[in-house]
């Protein structure tokens, strides 16, 4: 291979294997690299087959709060220790809490989940520091 | 099988045809191609793109690759490079970093710019940063400990000495609560007003005595309560107003003194802030000494003009990642490299000579090669002469300069010319407007004029502090070097007088031989005379970049001493290319000469208009943190105080911390820190985003945003590259409850300004509120001499675009000293040259006027901490017997002080008390290269790459993460020992206070306390020296717990997440705090930390303690084979993949003997 053809080569391996380029040594490269790097927002699509709705994220459930999610079907509580899920119109009935809990689960963004058709242990609820579910004994 | 080459081409043919026949033939082949042949052309590719088989799986990369969007933020560990990253963001979430490749284009004021030789600046830390932005252990929320929260409720109940109830206090073993920030900033307040008000006034300073307090800790405080909070911010330098801001509430806080005692501002007293270079042992105390600075050094980058680069006690490759080619690119324009190592490290194999010295006897190593220099005739003359203080002639009845008034008649010293002495009460110039050094009136005794032998006149002659560099020469003056004789002063007195070179040369022709000097050092004499030779030939090109290594000894001062005179002697300070530098820590605040119109703004008058003019006022104190490292007290031998009066240490009854983890999690000594310190403390407040072993003995956990979140910018430098680099404010929602760090403390202040009902506590934090942090940046750039003229918020749009700026500083790269070899300023030393004798009274009495060895005092195999020396006329140290102690006496505490001459020849005949118990390995703990302390080492994608442990399936349940702490072992030392590679070992340094004092075997703290940790067979490492790195996350026990309890065997808290490296105990499990008695004078000068003042006394960074923090001599026990599950062997050991264990296949390959080359 003589010069030009290596460079060629070594710029066509360059392109096709990463987007971590050296466009201050590869003349011509910045507008391919704008082409990798293009920047059009994408939203994550739901998935419809998850059974998990994301309700928002930590700093909206101050300690101490009930708050109505996912349409106002379910209630988040929170507590000192952690967060519970109550489904809202059970809740509106018993003042004791002793309804069903809701699987809640702290998304990797900090984005909270709820998986409305599960169920916890009564008692249970997510641990803030540890993001595992913990129930109140150890509370 | 094996296959000639006929044999091989005649397979390659037939697999060919097979591959053909198959289809899986690359598309591009032409009709008639040969296709075993095919794969030996030379390939001919005009279009890749086109010449490509089928491309659609790339589309799978790229759409991994492809961003919705970037943007950029700094990435700023106390590694000193500081690093703008770009930061690719897909689904909201940044999933990778990459380099900004902005540096090439940083300008200064006058628009002269960097080279793209800086891009691209980025390190695996940085790379793996993504795992810890939304790593499990990040804060999500403001925390506090159950129990304090009781406490706090209860109202603060205590006895009537002022103690609460320990059942409060069960830190590493209680529940946390979150709470909200309001609710958090509001415990924060109460907690600081109740602990200052209980311990203020002289009913306070009962109850501190009353609870065992050193008196003279109680009687620093002033009586003003607030003295006994400490805070820091983690190498302030690495955030203008985050990190600083600490200091800037430090002083605000003589507000609530106020309040509490009802005194006036000109006597209200702030908190105290702890020192954050000589906390970490960073700062080389020495250079201090010698230059009057906190540091004497340069850029990295240095290494283009040099032609000699010693690397020094420094892991330049492994610690310096993206400034590590100044040094391999050095080589390739021609400069040799030379190692000086412990061991046989990352740096060493990649320079052209290295040293293997004695851990510790990095002083006798460079007085061996001083000795040669001088022996030899081959040191620069006129530069000893004009330069330094080497000619000055010492008075061998006091041991002190013999001064002009004693002996010229009608002697009259004139004002100096480079030195202003401000009248009393005189208040300095801004600091801006410095252009002079100045000292105030009390200091004037010390810069009285000194005397050399001149050798034309052949008679004693005055030599002022403007007597220097070309202006003694054009005086006439020519000192002789070599002076030992009697004059008579003028009240008739004989005396004997000599020069400290001609002192110095003795010592050296006594004890450091280059045949002396390599029975102490290791090192062969031909090494130490071939390398004394190369320094003497390379005057002005020989750079000296020390580091670390030789920092965490308790020697380090003398180290420093030595290596200035070796580079003194050769003329190679202050050159472009040979100089002096000590690389450890970001640090050089200095660099920012405006911080004080942040940090000092007057509390009383706070500046609310953003353009208005700012008034300082120091209301408060710094503090060296060894003290609290060292259970809360000073140094004393016996009735004697050993700790300077500035120096003295208040009482610890709350702390605040921001940005570290060095002061609890891996402190030195840590569990007896946890043990014994920590106990005695009120309030313990940490600000991280990352929830380390200092948050898991917190009492309250502020949860700060990372650096990839920031909604305030902020401003860091460097002490090693020549960037003013800014945290950009960045698009990236906060993933949780998190706050600004400067945030956190602006809403402290602003619940104590409630609870006290005092406003200007909360409008110290006013730009902070309205988010306009930009106006105290800005203030700080308009005060900075090499930044002002930018406009900050013209820097923050450079930053978002991954460009920094350059500082404006003289040269670059920036070189120390390099005025003084101009003859443009002298140093900031009371004889205003370089001085390598200290005749202040604690020098004298330690031994240490002169440059002297010490043995390292706990790492030797040899009795710790003597002087080597034989009989010398200037070295007439207080003895053990003068404290009033025994000179058999060896323990640890007395150690320190205990100043015994031995001779080389004594020293290696001797032992270390602990010999006799089986003791048998220097341990220490360096620092690795993928963690900036302990940043961001637990993340399991840069955790992996610590050793051969690392395994991400943990297949062993026994390993506490998914890598694990181990300790480095010659093979030899591991077989005598019966240990085999991958074994697990206890690790148990001096029984008398360590892990902590008062350790009780049985107990649930001495089990989580004491180190248990793999064996590495490590051939690079001499026998009888160990080694961990420094940076693992400690065993605590709430990580004991879930190592015991969890059913994957984690060594992870089940409370908090906090993941140890380690099953049991840390590295810090044998390491203690240290105190020596010349890092804690009242007499030292040197300059102030901002500013052209010559000052005295205790310095934060500058002048103080610096521990010793790689010293410990052990015993090594082996605990469990290395198994899985402690069965058998280790299973590379098996597999006949490891040092001593190769099997034959290993040994082919190791010997190259899978490639044979045709001859």
């Amino acid at each position: 291979m003589n010069r030009a053809g290596f460079l060629k080569h070594f710029a066509g391996e360059l392109l096709s294997s990463s987007a971590q380029l050296l466009p201050v040594v590869v003349p011509g490269l910045a507008p391919a690299l704008r082409a990798i790097e293009q920047t059009s927002p994408k939203a994550a699509p739901a998935d419809p087959h998850s059974p998990w709705v994301l309700i928002g994220s930590l700093a909206d459930f101050p300690p101490g709060s009930r708050t109505p999610v996912n349409q106002g079907q379910h209630l988040i509580v929170t507590h000192a220790r952690g967060l519970y899920a109550l489904d809202a119109a059970a809740a509106e009935t018993d003042s004791t809490d002793t309804s069903p809990r809701r699987p809640l689960r702290l998304e990797c963004n900090g984005q909270l989940a709820l998986n409305p058709g599960g169920q916890w242990p009564a008692n249970a609820c997510l641990s803030l520091l540890t993001g595992n579910r913990i129930s109140e004994e150890e509370t | 099988m094996s296959l000639n080459r006929k044999q091989f081409l005649k397979h390659m043919a037939g697999w060919g045809a097979a591959l053909a026949a198959s289809g899986c033939a690359p598309r591009n082949l032409q009709n008639g191609d040969d296709l075993a042949l095919r794969f030996f052309k030379p390939t001919h590719i005009d279009n890749p793109l086109a010449a490509y088989p089928n491309r659609d799986w790339e589309s799978v990369y790229r759409n991994i690759f492809q961003a919705d969007e970037t943007f950029t933020f700094l990435c700023a560990p106390n590694d000193t490079h500081n690093c703008l990253l770009k930061t690719y963001v897909k689904n909201g979430i940044a999933v990778r970093i990459g380099p900004t490749y902005g540096y090439g284009k940083a300008k200064d004021l006058y628009g002269n710019t960097a080279s793209h030789r800086w891009d691209p600046r980025l390190c695996q830390k940085g790379l793996g940063l993504v795992r810890r932005i939304y790593g499990d252990r990040r804060l999500k929320a403001p925390m506090v400990r159950k129990g304090y929260k009781e406490w706090v409720d209860k109202g603060f109940p205590r006895d009537a000495n002022g103690k609460p109830d320990p059942k409060y206090f069960q830190r590493g073993q209680d529940q946390w609560l979150r709470l909200s920030w309001d609710e958090a900033y509001s415990i924060a307040a109460k907690a600081l007003n109740n602990i200052s008000g209980t311990y203020a006034g002289k009913d306070g300073a009962q109850k501190l005595l009353a609870q065992g307090y050193d008196e003279a800790m109680v009687k620093a405080m002033k009586e003003a309560g607030t003295q006994t909070i400490k805070m820091r911010g983690g190498m302030a330098f690495l955030g203008a107003t985050r990190i600083y801001g600490m200091y800037r509430f430090v002083n605000s806080l003589a507000l609530l003194d106020a309040k509490q005692r009802g005194v006036a501002a000109d006597k209200a007293i702030g908190a105290r802030g702890w020192d954050s270079y000589s906390w970490h042992t960073d700062l080389p105390p020495g250079h201090t000494m010698v230059t009057g600075w906190q540091t004497n050094d340069f850029e990295l980058f240095s290494t283009e003009y040099s032609k000699l680069i010693l690397v020094w006690g420094m892991n330049w490759i492994t610690t310096k990642m993206p400034d590590s080619h100044w040094m391999t690119e050095a080589r390739l324009k021609g400069a040799k490299t030379v190692a000086i190592t412990v061991e046989y490290s990352a740096t060493a194999s990649k320079t052209d000579d290295v040293i293997v010295i004695r851990p510790g006897s990095d002083p006798a190593f460079a007085l061996g090669l001083a000795q040669v220099i001088i022996a030899k005739n081959l040191f620069d003359a006129d530069f000893v002469k004009h330069k330094s203080d080497l000619p000055f002639l010492i008075r061998m009845d006091t041991l002190e300069p013999l001064r002009p008034a004693d002996i010229l008649p009608n002697y009259q010293a004139k004002a100096s010319q480079n030195l202003t002495m401000l009248a009393k009460d005189q208040k300095p110039e801004a600091i801006l407007a410095q252009r002079e050094q100045f000292a105030k009136d009390k200091l004037s005794d010390d810069f009285q004029p000194y005397t050399i032998w001149d050798s034309k006149q052949n008679t004693v002659r005055a030599v002022t502090r403007d007597d220097w560099g070309a202006k003694a020469q054009a005086q006439g003056l020519d000192p002789e070097l070599r002076v030992n004789r009697q004059v008579t002063l003028k009240d008739g007195k004989k005396i004997t007088v000599r020069t400290t070179f001609d002192l110095t040369e003795e010592y050296l022709n006594q004890n450091f031989t280059p045949e002396q000097t390599a029975k102490v050092t290791g090192c062969p004499v031909s090494g130490i005379v071939s390398l004394a030779e190369q320094i003497a030939a390379n005057k002005e090109k020989t750079l000296f970049a020390t580091g670390m290594g030789t920092n965490q000894y308790f020697n380090a001062d003398l180290k420093d001493r030595a290596i200035l005179m070796l580079a003194t002697l050769t003329r190679n300070v202050g050159f472009p290319g040979g100089n002096v530098g000590s690389y450890s820590g970001n640090y050089r605040g200095a660099l920012f000469n405006g911080m004080p119109q942040f940090i000092a703004e007057d509390p009383f008058e706070p500046q609310l208009d953003p353009k208005g003019k700012v008034k300082t006022a120091k209301r408060s104190y710094y503090e060296s943190l060894h003290y609290f490292n060292y259970g809360d007290r000073p140094l004393r031998m016996g009735k004697h105080l050993l700790t300077g009066e500035s120096h003295l240490p208040t009482p610890t009854k709350a702390m605040w911390l921001n940005n570290s983890n060095s002061v609890l999690g891996n402190i030195k000594w840590h569990y007896d820190v946890v043990m014994n310190t920590l106990p005695k403390l009120e309030f313990v407040a940490y600000a991280d985003w990352w929830w380390t072993g200092s948050c898991e003995y917190a009492d309250l956990v502020f949860a700060c945003d990372s650096w990839a979140e920031f909604k305030h910018p902020d401003m860091t430098g460097s002490c090693t590259n020549p960037f003013v680099q800014v945290y950009p404010v960045t698009p990236l929602k906060r993933v949780f409850d998190t706050q600004a760090d400067v945030e956190i403390i602006a809403g402290v202040a602003k619940a104590l300004a409630k609870e006290v009902k005092e406003p200007r506590l909360a409008q110290m934090w006013e730009f902070v509120e309205k988010k306009q942090v930009e106006v105290y940046l800005q203030r700080i750039i308009d005060g900075t001499s090499a930044l002002k003229g930018y406009d900050f918020n013209q820097l923050h749009q450079d930053a978002q675009k991954g460009i920094p700026a350059l500082m404006n500083n003289r040269t670059y790269p920036r070189i120390s000293s390099h005025e003084q070899v101009k003859d443009e300023a002298p140093w900031h030393t009371k004889s205003g040259r370089l001085e390598f004798y200290r005749f202040e009274p604690e020098f004298i009495e330690s031994g240490e006027n002169m440059i002297v060895y010490r043995e390292p005092i706990d790492s030797t195999h040899y009795e710790p901490n003597v002087i080597v020396a034989k009989a010398h006329p200037a070295i007439r140290p207080k003895t053990p017997a003068d404290y009033g102690v025994s000179e058999d006496q060896l323990d640890c505490e007395t150690r320190q002080a205990r100043h015994v001459l031995k001779t080389g020849e004594q020293l290696v005949q001797s032992k270390h008390p602990l010999k006799a118990k089986g003791f048998g390995h220097i341990y220490h703990t360096p620092k690795y290269r993928h963690g900036a302390h302990t940043t961001p080492v637990d993340t399991d994608f840069t955790g992996i790459w610590f050793g051969p442990f690392g395994d991400i399936y943990r297949r062993d349940k026994r390993l506490p993460s998914v890598v694990e702490g181990y300790v480095d072992i010659n093979p030899l030392d591991a077989r005598a020992l019966g240990v085999d590679d991958g074994d697990y070992l206890y690790i148990d340094a001096d029984p008398e206070d360590r892990p902590y004092r008062g350790w009780k075997k049985g107990t649930e703290a001495y089990k989580v306390s004491r180190l248990l940790l793999r064996a590495r067979y490590y051939p690079g490492t001499p026998v009888g020296v160990t080694r961990t790195w420094h940076n693992m996350y400690g065993a605590t026990f709430g990580s004991v717990k879930g190592h015991e309890t969890r059913e994957d065997g984690l060594a992870k808290s089940p409370e908090t997440n906090y993941q140890a490296m380690y099953r049991y105990g840390s590295h810090q499990s044998a390491t203690r705090a240290w105190l020596k008695p010349t890092l804690m004078t009242e007499t030292l000068a040197h300059k102030a930390m901002f500013g052209q003042e010559i000052a005295k006394g205790f310095e934060p960074d500058i002048h103080c303690p610096v521990g010793a923090p790689r010293e410990a001599f052990v015993k090594i026990t082996r605990a469990e084979a290395g198994g899985m599950g402690g069965q058998g062997k280790w299973r590379p050991v098996e597999l006949g993949l490891r040092p001593t264990y190769e099997s034959q296949a290993m040994k082919t390959y190791l010997k190259g003997d899978y490639v044979r080359v045709k001859k």
